[in-house]
Parts: structure tokens; C-alpha cells; sequence
């Protein structure tokens, strides 16, 4: 195709992904580096008939609107946000660095700042949910694939479930469930014999929950996939594997595997990208006192009187950077691989 | 040793009859081909025969074990597909040990013995390559390696020839061949290709919808057809069959008159014979007719012209020359005629 008509082809996709893609990063991006203006205050005196007069100080809303016009996105302030305590927190890093007990007291220090916090949360989120989501996403395509069809319909729309339920109220009914009185909650306390138990107090139980009900979502994703790639397994080499000997484990690990092995590299990089945004179960969960996220920080910013936009900003940048460093190893091999090809 | 015994065997999906009472016994190292059109039942007979494929009725003995309920790899058999069923993400030496390492053959046979198949199939030059990187004749004798290297007692093969172009079949054919005579196995070699059944075959089975039609050496089906169906099937062009009536030894139809037959059968046959046995007639000839296509082959020319309804093919010398129009005549010799029930189709034994 010559590159004129291969331009004319994509043009209309490229005009809305600059629209829609590249316009509203670049607006993150500027909004990042600007703050809040501070606010402009005011001496008034205040006389009343009886009693005399006060002088207190007010915010001058007059003055702020006038600044807030001139400056919409508020006061430069360049990459300040992101150095300061509520995200990378460098200037607290440094000084944890050069004045600790130990490792450990170290580590727990920086694992207090709010940024190091939800990091923490988020990559293990990703790294154990991502994984674990795919193996047995793989296991349910594997027995689906295996059950007789009459009872396939069923057995399909039962693993996709989760997929199907919006995510906030599929954590919030995980929640419900492990309450004390909930089933799981209270079940857990008949077996330990032990009342107090409870998973929302102990911040590793927290974790687990979210683990736990990551990988329950993430599932029924790389089922689809998986099962839709075990429909297009070569069945001559499937059989040929039989007659050569191969058990049926031998037969997935030499066979179904290395031919579903592309797909599985495309699961992983829409999963890591999902599971780096992680989100609704911490609010589903009200667990924010024991697990935060990045995209929580965002929402946190956001929500409530103080709209902070510069520091939800940069959050979503560094975000934004995050993913693209989580991608780049998978990325670069795909690149490889499809430059090997040419050649 | 393995002689491979089919007893009763039929297959059946709800009321469809795949392969319907297959009985025959195969014998140790002999190359048995099953011949039929597509949809025979050949590849189904084989396929229960490798346990990829359930069998409805009957018992498979291979050797002297009842295999029914065993599973493919304790059969003691490997089979080579038609699109060669290689594993693609492992290289040729890899593709050919693969057996001897999922059955846990010693590790330090392996190489000799891969080495040694690679070298019987002249692969020895592609070991590192993928499967992708090859071509399909080079593919399917990798196939092949993989087959011999575990020395199986049979061997199973699914019209390995027919993905590939005309020469290398050929070549491949040759290849196949000597191999059985080097290896001295059972082979059981499934295919629609009547040339392939005439040059590999010890022993040929022709199927029709699910039935044997007849079992023989090559020459026995090629010169006695036990009916119409092998005998428009066998040869190249196939046999000219022709509709007529018998009576006191003299086949009469339009265009048609042969004397000196069977005096013991009368009434309506299908009389038979083949393309070169048709001799041109000087005077009166027993087939008189218009000629109603000339095809120069090369060797030989081919003639064609409507006897009694049929289009029928007559092998002459590459000198012959003739218009289309023109009228010929020629002579078949009664020994080389073949005689079948007109209904049934069931050759007519002569005594």
C-alpha cells in the first residue's frame, strides 16, 4: 500500500486518538505542573455598634476570583508536586536514608509517605493478581473445554460471572461477605474459634481479601482468551502428541502452551495495565486505612472540598510512567520477535 | 511382531455408519493400504486402529493384546498425518526425539537414536530449523523420523502424501517404500490415490461407504475387480464399463458386439475391459463407433466414443491419428473381458 493511502486509511483513527488520547494527557501533563493559588487573605475590621470594633482575617474571594481568572490552571509551580511529601517525597527520602535504624526501620519509614504507600499496594496487586488470575483463568478454559457440551453453556456463563459483575458491587458483596456476620467472616470465626476475628482489622488480611477478590475478577478475562485460543489448538498435533506418548500434562506443557504462548503475552499486558490501576475494591472494601493505591491517591484528591487537580496530576503521570515501564520489557520482546520474523 | 486383527469393527455416530462390520486380518510386517474415496470410512478404520477414535462394535488385536480400551501411546504404533502434526515451537532434532523423551527412553540413546533417523530420511541438514522454516515434503519427513525413531511395531499413515506437489510425491513415495523394506513393519497406509495403493501396497483394501468392497494383491484387484465399484476405480483411465445384454456367449449392445464369452451366464450384464487391452480391428470390427475425442498422452494416444450410452476410453499407439467424427474399429479379446451383475454389480465368476 503507498504511505498516501496507508495515511488516508488511518487518518480518521489518528484524529480521534490525538482527540481523545494524546489532547487529555497533555492537559494532565501541564496540569501537573501547576498548584493551587495560595489563598489571598484580608484584614477587615469588623465594628459593631455595641462592643466595638475586630479586625479578622478573611479570605478575599474577590481577589481570589480575579487571580483564578487570570490563571485558570492555577500557579506554576514546575515539577514541585511531584518532589513533594505527598508524592515522590524526595527531600523525606533523603533524609530517611541518611539518618536510620536499619533496613527495616527504613523501609516501614518510607512506607509511611502516602506516594510509597500506595505504590507498595498497587505493584503487588499486579504482580501477585496478574499471575495467579492467569493461571486460573487457563485451568477453567482447560476443564470447560473439557466437560461435555450439554452443561458447557452453563458452566461458561458461571466463569464469567465476575467479568460481568460491575467491579464495585462485585467488592462490595466480597465485603459484605467477610463482615463478622457475613458468611465467610463469620464462618472464619467458627473456625478459628475465635470471636474477634475479623479480615478488614488486620492490614495482611486486608491485603489477602483484595488479592483474593483481584484474582476472582481478573479471571474470567483470561478465560475468555484462553478458551477462545484452545479452540485453534491443531488437533493433528494434539493427536500426534497422543500416539507419541505425550500425558495429557505433557500434552498442555509441550503442545497448548508454546501455541498459546502469544496470546498469553497479550493477556499479561492487558492485565498488568488493569491491575496497575486498581481501584474500586479499596473503596468497596473501605480499606484505604490499610491498602491505597495510586489511583485511589487520585481519587482522594479529587474528591471531597479541596479539589487538589495539580497533585491528581501528577499522580496520573506518574501513573501514566508506571505502566509504560511495567509494559516495556513485554513491548521490547514483541518487538524483537516481530522484527525476527522479517528477517 | 505385530499382526493387527480387526474382528466385527464398526463405527457409528447416532445413525450415521461410519465403518459398518470391518473383519481383516493384517499380517506381520506386511504394507496394507486402505483405498476408497473420501468418506470411505478408511481414515475412521485407521483412526480406531490408532485409539484416536472410539470404537461403536467389534475388537482390534494388535500382536496379541485386545487394544480396545487401551489409549493411543500404550499401543505400541506411531502414525504420520496428513498435514504432519509437528510441533512448531521446537526445532527438527527436537520434533524427532520428542517421543523418546515423553517416554522416558534413557537420555543417552537419544541422540544416537535421532541422529539415525534424521539420516534414513536424509534430514541431517535441517536438524536446527523449525518446521516453519521447511518445505512440505522436508516437514513430512521429519514427520517420518518422528515415526521410526521409537521403532513402533506398526506403523499408521494418513495420506501422508497428499499435501504435497506431484514430483516430490513421487520421490516421497520411493522414500516410504524403502523405508518398509529397510524397517520390516506393519504398515497400514490410508489414501484415495489409486497409483499409490498399486505401487506400495503388499495387499490392497478398497472401501466404499463403510464396507470392504475387496481385499487382494494390487494385481488381483487390478485384473479381477470383484465389482464395478473397484473396477471403475483401479487403473488409470478406469475400466470402460458397458451395458448390455449376453446370451450363448455373445455380448450384444449399441455399437457393440463381442462373441466367444462365458456361454454360462444370459440375460442383462455390465461388461467390462480395460482401455490398452482394446486392439484396433481390421474389417469388421466388435466396437464400431464415432470417435468422439482424441487425446494425444505422450506414449500413447487416447481415444473416447460413446458405446451403448457410455463414454469409453481405448489406449492406441502414439501413431494413430484420426479427426473427431471419424468412425473406428476395434477388438477386445474375450480373456479380457470382465463380466458384473447388472443390479448388483458383483463380478460374474465364469466356470
Amino acid at each position: 500500500m503507498p504511505h498516501k493511502t496507508f495515511f488516508a486509511f488511518i487518518l480518521p483513527s489518528l484524529i480521534a486518538m490525538v482527540l481523545f488520547i494524546a489532547l487529555p494527557i497533555v492537559s494532565v501533563v501541564v496540569q501537573s505542573f501547576h498548584v493551587e493559588h495560595q489563598r489571598v487573605l484580608v484584614e477587615v475590621e469588623n465594628c459593631q455598634p455595641f462592643g466595638g470594633c475586630t479586625t479578622e482575617v478573611r479570605v478575599d474571594t474577590a481577589a481570589m476570583a480575579k487571580i483564578r481568572a487570570e490563571q485558570p490552571m492555577g500557579m506554576f509551580n514546575g515539577l514541585g508536586t511531584y518532589f513533594n511529601r505527598g508524592h515522590l517525597a524526595v527531600a523525606e527520602v533523603g533524609a530517611i536514608l541518611s539518618n536510620n535504624a536499619g533496613f527495616g526501620d527504613a523501609v516501614s519509614r518510607i512506607y509511611n509517605l502516602p506516594f510509597y504507600k500506595a505504590l507498595s499496594f498497587t505493584l503487588v496487586f499486579c504482580f501477585v493478581v496478574t499471575p495467579l488470575a492467569m493461571v486460573l483463568g487457563f485451568t477453567i478454559a482447560l476443564a470447560v473445554n473439557a466437560v461435555p457440551r450439554a452443561i458447557k453453556g452453563p458452566v461458561i456463563f458461571f466463569s464469567l460471572l465476575p467479568m460481568i459483575i460491575t467491579p464495585l458491587i462485585g467488592s462490595l458483596i466480597l465485603y459484605w461477605m467477610i463482615q463478622s456476620n457475613g458468611i465467610i467472616g463469620a464462618t472464619l470465626q467458627n473456625i478459628f474459634d475465635d470471636p474477634t476475628l475479623s479480615l478488614r482489622q488486620s492490614p495482611a488480611l486486608t491485603w489477602g481479601s483484595l488479592l483474593f477478590y483481584g484474582v476472582w475478577t481478573n479471571a474470567p478475562f483470561s478465560f475468555v482468551v484462553f478458551y477462545a485460543g484452545l479452540q485453534t489448538v491443531p488437533g493433528d498435533t494434539l493427536e500426534s502428541a497422543m500416539i507419541d506418548g505425550a500425558s495429557r500434562w505433557e500434552r498442555i506443557r509441550y503442545v497448548i502452551i508454546p501455541h498459546l504462548a502469544p496470546l498469553a503475552t497479550f493477556v499479561a499486558l492487558v492485565q498488568l495495565m488493569d491491575n496497575f490501576r486498581v481501584f474500586e475494591p479499596i473503596v468497596g472494601f473501605s480499606a484505604e486505612s490499610n491498602a491505597t493505591s495510586l489511583s485511589w491517591l487520585i481519587f482522594n484528591d479529587l474528591s471531597g472540598d479541596s479539589q487538589l487537580f495539580g497533585s491528581a496530576g501528577a499522580t496520573s503521570v506518574i501513573t501514566i510512567i508506571g505502566v509504560v515501564i511495567l509494559l516495556s520489557p513485554v513491548l521490547v520482546r514483541t518487538w524483537r520477535e516481530f522484527n525476527h520474523k522479517v528477517v | 511382531m505385530a499382526q493387527i486383527r480387526l474382528k466385527n469393527v464398526s463405527k457409528r455416530w447416532n445413525n450415521f455408519v461410519g465403518v459398518d462390520n470391518f473383519n481383516l486380518d493384517i499380517a506381520d510386517q506386511e504394507f496394507l493400504v486402505l483405498l476408497g474415496p473420501s468418506g470411505c470410512g478408511k481414515t475412521t478404520t485407521m483412526r480406531m486402529i490408532a485409539g484416536l477414535e472410539d470404537i461403536t462394535e467389534g475388537e482390534i488385536w494388535i500382536g496379541d493384546r485386545l487394544v480396545n480400551k487401551l489409549e493411543p501411546k500404550d499401543r505400541d504404533i506411531s502414525m504420520v498425518f496428513q498435514s504432519y502434526g509437528l510441533y512448531p515451537n521446537m526445532t527438527v532434532y527436537e520434533n524427532i526425539r520428542f517421543p523418546l523423551k515423553v517416554r522416558k527412553v534413557p537420555q543417552d540413546q537419544h541422540h544416537e537414536r535421532v541422529m539415525a533417523a534424521s539420516k534414513m530420511v536424509e534430514l541431517d541438514d535441517f536438524l536446527q530449523r523449525r518446521p516453519a522454516a521447511l518445505s512440505g515434503g522436508q516437514r513430512q519427513r521429519v514427520a517420518l523420523a518422528r515415526a521410526i525413531v521409537r521403532e513402533p511395531n506398526a506403523f499408521l499413515m494418513d495420506e501422508p502424501l497428499s499435501n504435497l506437489d506431484a514430483k516430490l510425491r513421487v520421490s516421497t513415495r520411493a522414500q516410504i517404500k524403502n523405508l518398509h523394506h529397510t524397517l520390516k513393519r506393519t504398515t497400514i497406509y490410508v489414501t484415495h490415490d489409486q497409483i499409490e495403493a498399486m505401487t506400495l501396497a503388499d495387499r490392497v483394501v478398497v472401501m466404499s461407504k463403510g464396507l470392504i468392497q475387496q481385499v487382494g494383491t494390487p494385481m488381483e484387484i487390478y485384473d479381477r475387480p470383484a465389482n464395478t465399484f473397484v473396477a471403475s476405480f483401479i487403473g488409470s483411465p478406469a475400466m470402460n464399463l458397458v451395458h448390455g445384454n449376453i446370451a450363448d456367449g455373445v455380448f450384444t449392445g449399441d455399437k457393440i458386439r463381442i462373441e466367444g464369452l462365458s456361454k454360462a451366464t444370459n440375460g442383462a450384464v455390465t461388461l467390462g475391459f480395460r482401455a490398452e487391452d482394446a486392439t484396433l480391428a481390421e474389417g469388421q470390427g466388435q466396437i464400431e463407433a464415432p470417435i468422439y475425442s482424441v487425446e494425444l498422452l505422450g506414449e500413447a494416444t487416447m481415444i473416447s466414443m460413446r458405446v451403448a450410452g457410455e463414454l469409453v476410453s481405448i489406449k492406441v499407439g502414439k501413431d494413430y491419428r484420426a479427426e473427431i467424427g471419424d468412425s473406428a474399429k476395434f477388438n477386445v479379446p474375450p480373456a479380457a473381458c470382465h463380466l458384473f451383475d447388472r443390479t448388483s454389480g458383483a463380478r460374474i465368476v465364469a466356470d
